[in-house]
C-alpha cells in the first residue's frame, strides 16, 4: 500500500481551495508575487550592468594597459595635467618588450563649428598607433599619421556620429572645421564603434597629439598612455613593467593608476555583484513577508475547514494526507505568486532599463537580461517559501482530534 | 443474543475524559460492553450522555483515556494515529447526523473520498462509488452537488460513502436526525438491509421509535450504561 494520497488528488482539492476562494488567495500571494518580481527585476538589471560593462571593456580594445594619473582613471575623462608626459610614454615604448604598440592621448572638451552648427566636441589629441591599441576603425580616408604628429598639422578624424551631425548632407572628407578659433580639415571618418571607458567614440573627434597640446598650451603633457600587450596573458606583466618603470621615473613618487581590462572587470564585477546582493537581500526579505502571508492565510483556511479535517480523518485520512494537503496548497499557491512574479519582473525589468536609458548619455544602452537562472532561482525559492511556510499550518491541521474537530462549531 | 456470535467490539472499563476550557469532563465512566457481528445495536441517551463520545472511541475518532478496546481481538486502544486511520478507513462506514457532506464535491466525488484514502486507482474508485450509489438508489444523481439533494437523498449518499469501502460495521450517529419521517423511515430501511446483508450496525439516537429497529440497544446516562435491553 502506498504511504500517501494520491498527489494528483490532493492537488486537486488545493486548486480547487484556491479558486473558491479567489480574493483571499490573491491577497495572501502579493507579497510572494513582489518578493520575486523585486527578484527577477534585480538580476536582470544586474545582469544587464555585467553585460553593459562587458561590452564597454571589449571595446576597449583587446589586451589593453592604461596609465592614467592617480584618480584619473576608470571612466573618468577630465585631463589631470603635470603628471603623465610624452616622454614617459617614449620611455614606456622603449622599456617594455611584450607590448605591441604604445600610443598617448592629450584630451579636451573643444568647441566644434561649421557653418550654423557648433557643438562642445569631446577631442583626443594622440597619435597614429592609437588606431590599432584602440581597434580603431576607419571607414573613409585615413587615421593620424607620424608627420602629421611631427608637422602639428591641423586635420582632424571624425566620429561616425559626429560626421553625419556636421555634414548631414555632403562628404566630410577635405572639407574643413573649426576647432576652436583653428580650421581643421577632415582626412577620415571612423566606423562606428560605441562606448568604451565613458568616452563615446562615435562622437570624438581626433586630432594630432602635438596639435591639440600646443592649441592648449599643454606641449609635451599626456592625459592617458595606452599598451597594447601582445597577448593576453602578458598584460599582467605589462602593467607590472609599467609600474616599475614609472616608479624610477618619478624616483618613487607615485601619483599614477596602471590598469589593465581584467582589474577593471573585476572591480566592475565586485560593483555588480553588490548592487545585486544589496537589492537581492530586499528582495529575499520581500519573499519572506510573502511566505508569513502565505502562512497567515493557510491558519485562517485551518481554522474554517476544521470540521471539513476532521470528516476526512474519519473517512481514513491519516495525519500524512492531511499535513500533504496543506502542505501542497501552500506550494500551489506560493508558486502561483513566484509565477506572476517572474512576469512582472520581466516587465519591471524592462521598464526599468526603459527609464534608466533616460539617464544615459545618447547613444548609451542598457537592457534587461532575464537569464534562465535567474527564473529557475526565483521559482525554487518560492517553492521553497511555500514548503517552510505551508508546514506549521498543515502541521496544525494534521494533528486536529478527528473528534473534536466534527463535533468542532 | 445467540451464543454461537462472534464478538467484534470488546470495550473493558473505558474511560474517556475531556478539557474544555477549565472543566474536565467525565465523559464515560467505566464502559463494559460487547458487540457481536451482524448486529444492529442501538445506543440511547439524552443529550450530553456521552453517548457520541462511545460511539467516536467504537469508531476509533478517539481513544479512550483508560481501559481496553479489543477489535476483532486486537488491542486498538494504543494504536498510533497513522494505524486508526487505516482502521477508520478499513472497518468503519460513518453516517452523521448533518450528512457531513463536502458541498465542493457531487455525489460521485463525495462518495470516493474513503477510497482515496484507501489509496484506491480511480478507475476502481469510481466503479466502487457507482455501484454503491446505485444500492441507494441515486445512479441519477451522480453528478449533483450536495446542495441540489434533498435531506434524505443528502443522507442516502453517506449511507453510500459509508459502504464504499466495504467496511464491516456501519457507524451512524443520529442518522435521522435532521429529515423528516418518510426519508428517515427510509434511511432505517437501509440500515436494516445492510444489517441483513452482513454488516453490523451501530446507531446512536436519543429516539425510542428509531432504536426500536435495533435487536440490542443501551441506554447511556452520564457516561455509564443504565439499561441494557434484548429485544
Amino acid at each position: 500500500m502506498k504511504a500517501i494520497m494520491p498527489i494528483s488528488y490532493a492537488f486537486g482539492v488545493a486548486a480547487y481551495m484556491i479558486r473558491a476562494n479567489k480574493l483571499r488567495s490573491f491577497l495572501s500571494i502579493l507579497g510572494m508575487v513582489f518578493g520575486v518580481a523585486t527578484l527577477i527585476t534585480t538580476l536582470s538589471i544586474g545582469e544587464g550592468t555585467r553585460q553593459q560593462i562587458l561590452r564597454t571593456i571589449e571595446a576597449m580594445g583587446s589586451n589593453l594597459v592604461i596609465v592614467s594619473p592617480k584618480g584619473g582613471g576608470g571612466t573618468t575623462s577630465s585631463p589631470v595635467f603635470d603628471l603623465l608626459s610624452t616622454s614617459d610614454s617614449e620611455s614606456l615604448k622603449n622599456a617594455i618588450t611584450d607590448i605591441e604598440s604604445v600610443a598617448g592621448i592629450f584630451n579636451s572638451a573643444i568647441s566644434m563649428t561649421r557653418g550654423v552648427t557648433e557643438k562642445a566636441v569631446y577631442t583626443e589629441g594622440t597619435e597614429p598607433s592609437y588606431a590599432l591599441v584602440r581597434d580603431l576603425v576607419i571607414e573613409k580616408g585615413r587615421f593620424i599619421t607620424i608627420p602629421d604628429v611631427e608637422d602639428a598639422s591641423r586635420i582632424c578624424i571624425l566620429g561616425s556620429k559626429t560626421a553625419k551631425e556636421f555634414f548631414p548632407n555632403e562628404e566630410p572628407i577635405g572639407k574643413t572645421v573649426s576647432l576652436g578659433e583653428t580650421s581643421f580639415m577632415v582626412v577620415g571618418i571612423l566606423t562606428e564603434k560605441g562606448r568604451a571607458l565613458g568616452i563615446d567614440f562615435d562622437r570624438t573627434v581626433f586630432v594630432p597629439i602635438s596639435t591639440l597640446q600646443e592649441l592648449t598650451n599643454r606641449k609635451g603633457q599626456v592625459s592617458r598612455i595606452f599598451l597594447k600587450a601582445v597577448s593576453s596573458e602578458k598584460t599582467g606583466n605589462v602593467v607590472e613593467a609599467a609600474r616599475n618603470i614609472l616608479k624610477v621615473l618619478r624616483k618613487g613618487r607615485g601619483g599614477f593608476d596602471v590598469w589593465d581590462q581584467e582589474a577593471l572587470l573585476r572591480e566592475k564585477n565586485r560593483m555588480t555583484l553588490v548592487f545585486k546582493a544589496a537589492l537581492g537581500s530586499i528582495a529575499m526579505i520581500s519573499l519572506l513577508i510573502g511566505g508569513i502571508g502565505i502562512m497567515n492565510v493557510l491558519l485562517i483556511s485551518v481554522t474554517e475547514r476544521v470540521r471539513e479535517i476532521g470528516l476526512r480523518k474519519a473517512l481514513g485520512a491519516s495525519p500524512g494526507d492531511i499535513l500533504m494537503q496543506f502542505v501542497l496548497e501552500s506550494v500551489l499557491l506560493s508558486s502561483l505568486g513566484g509565477i506572476s512574479g517572474v512576469f512582472l519582473g520581466m516587465f519591471l525589468g524592462n521598464f526599468t532599463a526603459n527609464i534608466l536609458i533616460k539617464f544615459l548619455p545618447e547613444g548609451g544602452q542598457w537592457v534587461s537580461i532575464i537569464s534562465l537562472n535567474s527564473i529557475v532561482v526565483s521559482l525554487a525559492f518560492s517553492i521553497l517559501v511555500g514548503l517552510l511556510f505551508g508546514i506549521y499550518p498543515a502541521f496544525k491541521a494534521a494533528r486536529l482530534d478527528p473528534c473534536e474537530a466534527l463535533t468542532y462549531q | 443474543m445467540s451464543t454461537s456470535a462472534t464478538t467484534l467490539i470488546r470495550l473493558e472499563s473505558i474511560h474517556k475524559f475531556f478539557q474544555t476550557g477549565l472543566t474536565n469532563v467525565h465523559a464515560l465512566d467505566g464502559i463494559d460492553l460487547t458487540i457481536n457481528e451482524n448486529e444492529f445495536f442501538a445506543i440511547l441517551g439524552p443529550s450530553g450522555s456521552g453517548k457520541s463520545t462511545l460511539l467516536h472511541v467504537i469508531g476509533c475518532l478517539t481513544s479512550p483515556s483508560k481501559g481496553t478496546y479489543l477489535l476483532n481481538g486486537s488491542d486498538v486502544s494504543g494504536l498510533g494515529q497513522w494505524n486508526l486511520a487505516q482502521v477508520r478507513n478499513h472497518t468503519f462506514g460513518f453516517v452523521f447526523q448533518s450528512f457531513s457532506l463536502l458541498s465542493s464535491l457531487n455525489v460521485l466525488d463525495n462518495v470516493c473520498v474513503p477510497l482515496i484514502y484507501g489509496r484506491i486507482h480511480r478507475k476502481e474508485r469510481h466503479r466502487l462509488a457507482r455501484d454503491v450509489i446505485g444500492q441507494v438508489g441515486l445512479s441519477h444523481r451522480e453528478h449533483h452537488f450536495p446542495g441540489q439533494l434533498s435531506g434524505g437523498e443528502q443522507q442516502r449518499v453517506a449511507i453510500a460513502r459509508a459502504l464504499v469501502s466495504n467496511p464491516s460495521v456501519i457507524l451512524a450517529d443520529e442518522p435521522t436526525g435532521n429529515l423528516d419521517s418518510a426519508s428517515g423511515d427510509e434511511i432505517m430501511r437501509i440500515l436494516k438491509t445492510l444489517q441483513k446483508q452482513g454488516r453490523t450496525v451501530i446507531i446512536v439516537t436519543h429516539d425510542e421509535h428509531i432504536a426500536q429497529n435495533a435487536q440490542r440497544e443501551i441506554h447511556i446516562v452520564d457516561g455509564q450504561i443504565s439499561v441494557k435491553g434484548q429485544k
